[in-house]
């Protein structure tokens, strides 16, 4: 009697059994992109032509020096992964602190200054999230690329990004600096800190955790644009970043180097290997907005 | 200010201080608005002085002093400088009962105010093919005919120099050239000449038809008669010494065959007929021997001159990159050329001299003028660029764009002068005086189209125009700061308390400065890069604006009836609902029972495990996930669904190729979807137990528990992805971009506002679809809006 008591009805062995096997279906399933992606990258053009699920028969180290070597060199006619690999890295980086400082800046105001118009600038800030993204491109195109002339500069990128992705960072940062404890706040400005004082010593290391999330967050993203880099620079190949490379090889290189194309995934995915890494060393479990892919 | 200026209270003397002030600021408000709304009358502007219905104006011209005329296609109308009709002489008529000659309309004019002559080109009526040139003069303030010569050919363009003139016109394949007396054009043609292309061979320079070239300019200089068109420049002598063989061949070739005609019809004998292609093959060869050619091709009139004869002095052709509009000017010696690009290019003649001799087709190579920048051409248009030679200014006009360019050539070299808004597709501009006069023809408009305009410009008001534009400014500024401030003042004067309040705020805001000047650039980015152009594309769909049309005209609908009438919009509209409803379906369900199925798992080591494992294919960045989907497993040679497929039928199903089944196909990517389960399994786990615990007491199974406590619970995780999901999947373009493009049938609209944007650059249209697109996603992004504040205040 206990027994059956203590029993909750889901963990009948039937049920077990049925939602272990679902899942194992599932992670299966989810990791075939993945596999073939892996085996792929081991196998020479011909190879995967014949059969995309076998192993190689030709020698995987060959193989993958030369698929790797393509993908990340290029020969004469195709491009690497090397150069927009350091351009699209040093464009997250940019992204990613821009995006943290700005947004850190004004959750710090918000969240601990009073002053005139505090709403109303809020609302201001706040009501830019009516907007979607896809709204403001006919304009912000021709604005950034014949306006402003700064279609081949990175900044024709960032800038827009930043007055978006502030917002964002505004909303998130503002809760977490808001759990801050007062007190540390409070004793400081006795003593006669300053604004930046507190914001350099104070808020920013204690709320070190998320601006790291966040900081992730905004260089994962800016990694995985693909729209907003392809409405700038698809024309200007000395500016492509890594997601339109992908896009651009993965159609050029279909005719003789499949191999290199599946290479090419695995180099990309490299970065969000370590920013993944990163983010799950401070926040596994699932706990607020995680799980989004970082 | 002092600490202490805030913290005073209000005395008499500080009410008296508002009083003046308040009155002051008042009379600052009343003047600005004045001045204001005087200098928006005054601005200047074009002034429309006629306007035709169904004829149009041809030319604009002065001839005289104080006087200016302008015709139509059937009157020569004369006015003085207040724009007054002077005289109206109807050259049609005239003609008819003067000369007895039948004209068309009138095609242009050539007139300059040292002549004594005007010269006016008509069309022959019924026959666009033959024209009419007119002398027309002064005959005691009234206009006359003095002569008239026939012409063949369409007009084209023509020049009165050096007591000769010149009529560049076109009755066949050729441009040719037809010269007269100018004091007696009625004896007809002195000399005529053909514009060739050649080019040299060993021992002859060959001469074709210079076909496809519209002429640029005509100049007489230094005793040679130069012909700049779109594909370069011409150079010929003015008796056309080395470019008349076409006139002269026919000439000669018909008397040589008439007599060899009659010399093989009198030796015919019995039976026999005339061979007439031997004896045309004949008297080529006989008028080749008399005119010293070595070769005639009468089909397609190319003649082949010998080396030796040929003067390159009197004959040249070069070759110019796309040339668009040009003029010479007389005091710099030099032609400046406007060509595809926005440069000036100016080519000094002299060059020529330093030509390789007996080359012909040498290419110009010509300066970029510095410091010179045209407006962007659009790829479709053109510019047109016509001259003064009397103020030596030049004005470039534009067809699709409304900007008048003007340059000033009277120094070393050409210097932009100012640039003026306009009109479209201008047909001729002149400057006579102070005043620029110019015509354009009413196409888009919707008062009258077809109506041919006549507009004039004060050019000093126009050159002045950036100096109203300030003033008006500065006007409009403090207008409205001296309203504020009038009001402010004049609250502080008349309310109690009111002071205080200012003086309160202004305390505050000054104490707070340096929150205000850290949130500067965060505002600057917000307004340029967020709001703008979120309202200006709202603005730009209601207009038509594209890089081959930057007209920026008020379209009125016209784009969002374009999308309407699309075929392809249902289609589109279509895909997007699809995608939506399915990426709402796939982003909820599955990955809800996904999490319950994690959270009721009794195997926590498996369940860490498999948390784990599934971090790995995030790993991949999204473009990748969509190519691999595309390659790997849509592949329908060799990919994972093709196998698949192949183990059950013979004839496995072709993916991603047929219109109707692609874009269902396409909703398969991300199967299992297992998407953002995390969010619910961290909202599942902290549900209490107790519920749990209470809910097992009732004895409810478990499908029953899942839908009655766990989804409930974590319904805001649930509104969360809802929101986004529906944000997100609208605004989706790697997904189809990546996977087939658009085509089979997947088009969404994302995809096209961005083919709009990026292949066709219709910004007008792009604007609308992203408008329509901002009304569809308003009340997500209001929703979502609205959670995000209460989640940040909570």
């Amino acid at each position: 009697m206990k027994n059956s008591k203590l029993r909750k009805s889901y963990e009948k062995p039937a049920f077990q059994v049925f939602i272990t096997i679902w899942t194992t279906f599932c992670v299966l399933f989810l990791l075939i992109p993945l596999t073939i992606t892996i085996i792929n990258s081991f196998k020479s053009h011909d190879e995967i032509m014949t059969s995309i699920f076998a192993w190689t028969k030709t020698g995987a180290g060959k193989n993958f020096v030369e698929n790797y070597k393509m993908a990340l060199l290029g020969t004469d006619i195709k491009i690497g992964l090397y150069k927009p690999f350091l351009r699209t890295i040093l464009l997250c980086i940019i992204g990613a602190i821009g995006n943290v400082a700005l947004g850190s800046v004004l959750a710090y105001q918000f969240t601990y200054k009073e002053f005139p118009f505090k709403e109303g600038l809020f609302m201001m800030f706040i009501a830019v999230m009516l907007l979607p993204g896809i709204m403001g491109m006919p304009t912000l195109v021709p604005l950034i690329k014949i306006k402003l002339n700064l279609g081949n500069s990175m900044f024709g990128y960032l800038l827009p990004t930043y007055a978006g992705g502030q917002v964002t960072t505004l909303f998130l940062f503002r809760t977490f600096f808001g759990q801050q404890p007062k007190s540390v706040y409070e004793s400081a400005q006795i003593e006669g800190a300053n604004d930046l004082f507190i914001y350099m010593r104070i808020t920013l290391p204690l709320a070190f955790a998320i601006i790291l999330y966040q900081a992730v967050n905004a260089f994962s993203s800016v990694y995985n644009d693909y729209l907003w880099p392809s409405l700038l620079w698809m024309a200007n190949q000395d500016m492509h970043t890594v997601t339109l490379v992908l896009r651009s090889n993965s159609d050029t290189w279909k005719v003789d180097s499949y191999g290199a194309i599946y290479a090419m995934y695995i180099l990309s995915s490299i970065p969000l290997i370590f920013t993944s890494a990163i983010s799950m060393k401070y926040f596994s479990g699932g706990d607020f907005a995680s799980g989004m892919k970082l | 200010m002092k600490q202490g200026w805030f913290n005073a209270p209000p005395t008499e003397k500080s009410k008296k201080m508002s009083k003046i002030a308040s009155i002051v600021c008042m009379a600052i408000f009343a003047c600005s608005l004045i001045l204001s709304i005087v200098l928006g009358v005054i601005y200047p502007r074009a002034d429309r002085i006629r306007e035709t219905d169904n004829t149009r104006f041809t030319s604009v011209f002065y001839a005289e002093t104080d006087e200016w005329f302008y015709t139509t296609e059937q009157r020569v109308v004369r006015l003085d400088a207040d724009n007054d009709v002077l005289e109206e002489y109807p050259l049609n008529e005239k003609a008819a009962s003067e000369f007895g000659v039948q004209v068309g309309q009138i095609k242009d004019t050539y007139a300059t105010p040292d002549d004594e002559y005007m010269w006016v080109a008509t069309s022959q009526k019924d026959d666009e093919n033959k024209g009419y040139v007119f002398k027309l003069q002064d005959v005691d303030g009234k206009l006359s005919i003095a002569g008239v010569a026939a012409f063949n050919g369409m007009y084209k363009k023509m020049l009165a120099a050096e007591g000769y003139l010149y009529v560049f016109s076109k009755p066949d394949a050729f441009t040719i050239v037809t010269k007269y007396d100018v004091k007696n054009i009625e004896q007809g043609p002195i000399a005529q000449g053909a514009l060739y292309k050649g080019w040299t061979e060993r021992n002859s320079v060959k001469l074709e038809k210079a076909s496809e070239l519209i002429i640029l300019s005509v100049d007489v200089i230094d005793g040679y008669l130069y012909v700049l068109h779109t594909g370069g420049l011409i150079k010929m002598s003015t008796d056309f010494a080395c470019n008349d063989y076409k006139f002269t061949y026919w000439e000669t070739q018909n008397r040589i065959y008439e007599s060899l005609y009659a010399e093989a019809q009198a030796n015919l004998a019995e039976g026999e007929t005339l061979d007439e292609k031997a004896l045309k093959k004949e008297a080529n060869k006989w008028t080749c021997k008399a005119l010293g050619l070595v070769s005639y091709a009468e089909s397609s009139d190319t003649a082949e001159v010998p080396l030796k004869d040929f003067d390159f002095n009197s004959y040249n052709y070069y070759i110019g990159d796309k040339f668009s509009g040009g003029a010479y000017v007389k005091e710099q010696g030099k032609y400046y050329i406007i060509a595809s690009d926005t440069k000036l290019y100016s080519y000094d003649l002299a060059y020529l001299d330093d030509m390789p001799p007996e080359v012909m087709n040498i290419y110009l190579e010509c300066d970029v003028v510095e410091g010179v920048e045209l407006f962007a051409k659009p790829m479709t248009g053109y510019a047109a660029l016509f001259y003064s030679p009397y103020s030596r200014k030049a004005f470039v006009v534009y067809d699709a764009l409304s900007e008048i360019s003007c340059l000033d050539f009277s120094g070393e070299t050409a210097r932009m002068e100012f640039t003026l808004e306009a009109e479209f597709d201008i047909n001729r501009i002149v400057q006579i005086g102070d005043n620029l006069y110019y015509f354009y023809f009413n196409r888009f408009q919707t008062e009258r189209a077809g109506q041919s305009i006549l507009s004039v410009v004060n050019l000093q008001k126009q050159l002045d125009a950036p100096m109203y534009t300030a003033v008006l400014v500065i006007s409009i500024i403090l207008c409205v700061v001296s309203g504020i401030l009038s009001l402010i003042f004049f609250l502080c004067w008349r309310r109690e308390g009111y002071i205080q309040k200012v003086k309160l705020l202004l305390k505050r805001l000054v104490k707070n400065k340096w929150v205000y000047v850290s949130m500067i650039p965060s505002v600057i980015l917000l307004f340029l890069f967020c709001y703008y152009p979120a309202i200006e594309s709202i603005r730009l769909s209601f207009f038509e604006y594209s890089t081959a049309k930057p007209t920026m005209r008020w379209n009125n609908f016209e784009n969002y009836k374009l999308i309407f009438t699309n075929s392809y919009t249902g289609e589109m509209f279509g895909n997007m609902f699809l995608f939506l409803v399915a990426d709402i379906i796939t982003s909820l369900a599955p990955p809800l029972v996904f999490a319950f199925m994690l959270t009721v798992m009794r195997n926590k080591g498996y369940s860490r495990l498999v948390r784990t494992l599934l971090f790995i294919p995030g790993v991949i960045p999204g473009i990748a996930g969509m190519l691999i989907w595309r390659e790997g497993i849509f592949s329908n040679s060799g990919g994972v669904l093709h196998l698949l497929c192949s183990l059950f039928t013979d004839e496995p199903h072709l993916f991603l190729t047929s219109p109707t089944t692609t874009r269902f196909e396409m909703l398969l990517i991300g199967f299992p979807y297992v998407g953002a389960y995390l969010i619910f399994y961290g909202g599942m786990m902290n549900i209490a137990d107790s519920y749990y615990e209470a809910a097992e007491l009732e004895g409810i199974g478990i499908w029953k528990r899942f839908f009655a406590i766990d989804i409930p619970l974590v319904l805001p995780q649930i509104k969360y992805i809802f929101i986004t999901t529906f944000i997100h999947s609208v605004q989706n373009f790697a997904r189809v971009d990546s996977v087939t493009g658009g085509l089979q049938g997947t088009m969404t609209p994302i995809q096209m506002i961005y083919d709009l944007i990026n292949e066709s650059g219709a910004y007008g249209e792009a604007s609308a679809y992203a408008t329509l697109m901002f009304v569809f996603l308003f009340f997500a992004t209001a929703l979502n809006l609205r959670k995000q504040k209460h989640d940040s205040e909570v």
